[in-house]
C-alpha cells in the first residue's frame, strides 16, 4: 500500500477514475455550486466518508456520466458532478 | 389497541425487509397510509410458537434515522414513539444484510442508542455463506449486547427457525418493554463515528471477508455495458408493452363478455325504467370500464415488480439517468413514467419513491402525458377510421406508424414540459442521482404475488370507487332531461350533458370540432375510452363496444373530415380526460391548486394541439 500522507500527485477525484480503479477517500470537499445542498450527508448515508476503499465501476453508455462505484461491498450509483467533489487516494498505482 | 406485541422492523433499504414481513405474515397484512401522508404503510399480525400475538409493522426503509425523505422521517417518529397515529412499538426487529454488514450495522447503531427492546436479524444468511462471508453471530451479538438471529427471509425453513428464536425472545423482552422509560429527546448522532464503529464491529465479527459477488458484476458488466446495456433495456421494454398488449388480449375479452352477460341478464331481469338504466348504463358500464384494464394492469406490475425485486429496475434508472436529467429530472423518474403507460394512476402512486418535492411534482405533472392504455380504443377507432391500411417504404404500415408516432408525441411532450416546468414553477435545484444499486437476486414468487395483489387492490378501489361515483353523475346528465316525443335527433342532444356539448362546441368549432364529438367529449371525462361508446350513443347505435366501433368507422368517415379525425387524436395524447387521475394527483400532491394546475396547461396543450392540427391539415388538404 503506498505512503498516503505524501502522494499528493498520487490524488484524483472519484469522477477522473476508470474501471477497476481502487481507492480510498482522501477527503470530500463541501458542496458546490452545482450540487444540491445536504450531498455530504446523502454521500455519508451510503457510507462514502473519509476513509472508506473505493473502486471505480461502470458509466453510463450516454456520456459517461452516471457512474457506478463500489464501496466496501455497497455499489452506488452517483452522477459525476458530484463524483467531482470526492478526493481519492489511488491504491493500486496509476 | 388490543395487548398484543407491537414489533417494527426496521432496515436499510434492500435489506430483504418486506421479504422478512411478508414471510412472518403471509396474507395476514394490510397497506394503507399513515394519516396525513402519501406514506405507505404495511402492517401485518402472526402468533409465535408461545401462542403470543404480535402485530407487525413494516417500516420504510432508512439508512439512517436523520434520513429526510417524508417516508424515512415516518420510520424516525415511528420508533420514537412520534406519531399519534401509532403506538410507540414494544420490540424493534433491526433488518440487517448479512452480505453488506458494515453498512447496515450503523442503523443498528443509532437505534441501539434509543434504549429500547431489539433485535437483529441477520438476514441473507444463505447470500453470505455463498459468498463465503463467514459471520460469528455469538461475537456479533456480544459486541453488540442485542441478540443476533441468522434468517434466510426468501425461504420458509429460514423464516420458522426466526418465529422459533423470536417466541423465545420476545417472551423475554414484553417484559422488558414493560419496564422501559420513555425515550429522551433524540439528537441526530454523527454518522462518521458510528460508521467507524460500525466497522470495528463488523470486522469483529466477521471471521472471513469472503468474496465479492460475482454474480452482481459480471451481470453488471453485461447491463450496464455501453451497447448491450441499452439495447437490453430497450428489448426488455419492448417485450413488457407487447406482453401488456398482446398477453392482455384474451383476458381483457373474457371480462369484456362478462360484463356485457352481467348487462344483458339485467336488462332481461328488470323492467324498463330509470333504475334499470342507471345499473346498466352507469353501475356496470362505469365500473367494467376500469376493471376491464386489470389484465394489462396486472401483467405491467408483474414485470415491475419482478424488475424492482430482481435489482434490475435500479440498473434502468442508471441507464436512463442522462435523458431524465436533460430535463431537471434524476433515473428514479423512469419507474413512475413507466408504469404510466399502463395507467397514470399507479405512476403517479410510484412517485413516492422520489424523495425531492419538486422532482416528484414534476413527474407527477407529466405522468399523464404517458400514452395509457385507455386511450388505445380511441387511437384504434380513429387510425381504422381514418388511416389507410397501407405499407410504407416495403417495411412499414402506416396505421402502425401513426400509433407509434401518436405515443412519441406523448414522451417528446412529456420531456418538453417536464424542462418547462422544471424552469419555472417547479424552479429549484434538482437531486441529482445517488442511488443504491442492490445486488441481483432472483425474484421470489410469494413476495410477487403479494405485491401484485396489494396493488391490484389499491388500484380497484381508488379507481373504481371514484368512477363509479363519476358515472352515475355523468349517467344523471346524460339522461335528464329526456327527449321529447317528436325528437329528430339522438337522445343525449337534449339532455344536460347535450347542452353542455352544445355549448362546448362554440369553444370546439375553431379547431373542428363537430357538436357530436363536443357531447362525447363530456361522458368522456370519467375516462378516456368511453369516449367510444359516447360517440356510439351520439350516433343512435346500440350493441357492444364491438360493434359500435366496427359500425362507428363507416359513419366517421362519413361524417368527419381528416382534419377532424386527425385533430381529436391530437386532442387525446393531451387531454386530461380521465377523472379518477385528476384525483389521485389531487391526492398525492395534496393540493387542489395543483390538480387544477395539471387539467388547465393538459387541457390547454390538448386545444393547441388539436388546433395546429386542424388548421395545418385543412390548410394541406384544403
Amino acid at each position: 500500500m503506498p505512503d498516503i500522507s505524501t502522494a499528493a500527485e498520487n490524488q484524483v477525484t472519484l469522477a477522473d477514475m476508470r474501471y477497476g480503479e481502487k481507492g480510498r477517500i482522501a477527503s470530500i470537499a463541501s458542496q458546490t455550486a452545482e450540487n444540491d445542498a445536504g450531498l455530504a450527508a446523502r454521500l455519508l448515508e451510503l457510507g462514502i466518508m473519509e476513509g472508506a476503499e473505493i473502486e471505480a465501476l461502470h458509466r453510463s453508455p450516454f456520456g459517461g456520466d452516471p457512474m457506478s462505484v463500489k464501496v466496501d461491498r455497497t455499489i452506488i450509483a452517483l452522477r459525476r458532478a458530484d463524483a467531482g467533489t470526492i478526493i481519492i487516494e489511488r491504491l493500486n498505482g496509476n | 389497541m388490543n395487548s398484543a406485541l407491537r414489533l417494527a422492523l426496521v432496515g436499510n433499504p434492500n435489506a430483504g425487509k418486506s421479504a422478512l414481513f411478508n414471510a412472518l405474515t403471509g396474507s395476514r397484512q394490510k397497506t394503507g397510509n399513515y394519516p396525513g401522508t402519501t406514506v405507505e404503510r404495511r402492517a401485518g399480525r402472526f402468533q409465535t410458537q408461545h401462542g403470543l400475538e404480535v402485530n407487525v409493522v413494516d417500516l420504510p426503509g432508512t439508512y439512517s434515522l436523520s434520513a429526510t425523505s417524508p417516508d424515512q422521517v415516518v420510520t424516525r417518529e415511528v420508533v420514537l414513539g412520534q406519531r399519534d397515529s401509532e403506538p410507540l412499538p414494544d420490540v424493534i426487529l433491526c433488518v440487517v444484510d448479512a452480505t453488506n454488514l458494515k453498512l447496515h450495522l450503523r442503523l443498528v447503531l443509532e437505534l441501539k442508542q434509543l434504549g429500547r427492546p431489539m433485535l437483529i436479524a441477520l438476514n441473507m444468511i444463505d447470500l453470505a455463506t455463498r459468498d463465503k462471508i463467514d459471520i460469528d453471530v455469538d461475537a456479533l451479538e456480544s459486541a453488540l449486547g442485542i441478540p443476533v438471529i441468522p434468517t434466510v427471509a426468501v425461504r420458509r425453513s429460514g423464516v420458522k427457525e426466526l418465529s422459533v428464536e423470536l417466541s423465545n425472545h420476545l417472551n423475554d423482552l414484553v417484559e422488558e418493554a414493560a419496564k422501559t422509560k420513555p425515550l429522551p429527546a433524540w439528537q441526530p448522532q454523527d454518522l462518521k463515528s458510528l460508521q467507524k464503529e460500525a466497522g470495528r464491529i463488523a470486522k469483529v465479527a466477521t471471521r472471513s471477508e469472503g468474496i465479492e459477488h460475482v454474480m452482481t458484476r459480471r451481470l453488471d458488466a453485461l447491463f450496464l455495458h455501453k451497447i448491450a446495456g441499452p439495447v437490453i433495456l430497450f428489448a426488455m421494454l419492448f417485450v413488457m408493452f407487447q406482453a401488456v398488449f398482446a398477453w392482455a388480449e384474451t383476458p381483457m375479452e373474457w371480462i369484456d363478455m362478462g360484463i356485457g352477460a352481467l348487462a344483458d341478464w339485467l336488462i332481461a331481469s328488470l323492467p324498463d325504467n330509470a333504475l334499470r338504466s342507471l345499473l346498466v348504463d352507469g353501475v356496470i358500464a362505469g365500473v367494467g370500464s376500469v376493471v376491464v384494464f386489470l389484465p394489462q394492469i396486472l401483467i405491467l406490475f408483474a414485470f415491475i415488480l419482478a424488475l424492482e425485486a430482481s435489482g434490475y429496475m435500479a440498473r434502468g434508472a442508471f441507464l436512463m439517468d442522462r435523458i431524465m436529467a436533460s430535463v431537471g429530472l434524476n433515473g428514479r423518474a423512469f419507474i413512475p413514467l413507466l408504469s404510466s403507460f399502463a395507467c397514470a394512476i399507479p405512476g403517479i402512486m410510484a412517485t413516492r419513491t422520489i424523495d425531492n418535492p419538486r422532482d416528484r411534482l414534476t413527474t407527477i405533472m407529466i405522468a399523464p402525458l404517458m400514452t395509457c392504455s385507455a386511450r388505445i380504443p380511441v387511437y384504434t377507432l380513429l387510425i381504422a377510421a381514418f388511416i389507410p391500411n397501407r405499407a410504407v417504404g416495403g417495411v412499414f404500415n402506416l396505421q402502425g406508424m401513426v400509433l407509434f408516432a401518436l405515443y412519441l408525441a406523448g414522451i417528446v411532450s412529456a420531456l418538453i414540459v417536464a424542462g418547462v416546468l422544471k424552469r419555472t414553477v417547479t424552479k429549484g435545484a434538482s437531486q441529482s442521482l445517488l442511488m443504491e444499486l442492490p445486488k441481483y437476486q432472483l425474484p421470489n414468487l410469494r413476495d410477487l404475488v403479494l405485491g401484485l395483489y396489494e396493488r391490484v387492490k389499491i388500484f380497484i378501489a381508488r379507481a373504481g370507487k371514484f368512477i363509479l361515483t363519476t358515472m352515475i353523475v355523468l349517467w344523471v346528465l346524460a339522461s335528464y332531461p329526456a327527449a321529447p316525443a317528436d325528437a329528430a335527433l339522438p337522445d343525449i342532444y337534449y339532455s344536460y350533458a347535450g347542452q353542455i356539448g352544445r355549448v362546448l362546441e362554440i369553444l370546439f368549432a375553431p379547431i373542428g370540432f363537430t357538436w357530436e364529438i363536443a357531447i362525447s367529449l363530456v361522458p368522456g371525462m370519467a375516462a378516456r375510452e368511453v369516449f367510444v361508446g359516447a360517440l356510439g350513443t351520439v350516433y343512435a347505435l346500440s350493441g357492444s363496444e364491438d360493434q359500435i366501433a366496427t359500425s362507428l368507422v363507416s359513419r366517421l368517415q362519413n361524417a368527419w373530415s381528416l382534419p377532424t379525425a386527425l385533430a381529436v387524436m391530437a386532442w387525446y395524447v393531451y387531454a386530461p380526460q380521465c377523472l379518477a387521475t385528476l384525483a389521485v394527483a389531487k391526492r398525492e400532491t395534496n393540493s387542489w391548486g395543483w390538480m387544477f394546475f395539471m387539467a388547465g396547461y393538459l387541457t390547454a396543450i390538448a386545444y393547441l394541439a388539436a388546433g395546429i392540427t386542424y388548421w395545418t391539415a385543412t390548410a394541406i388538404i384544403g
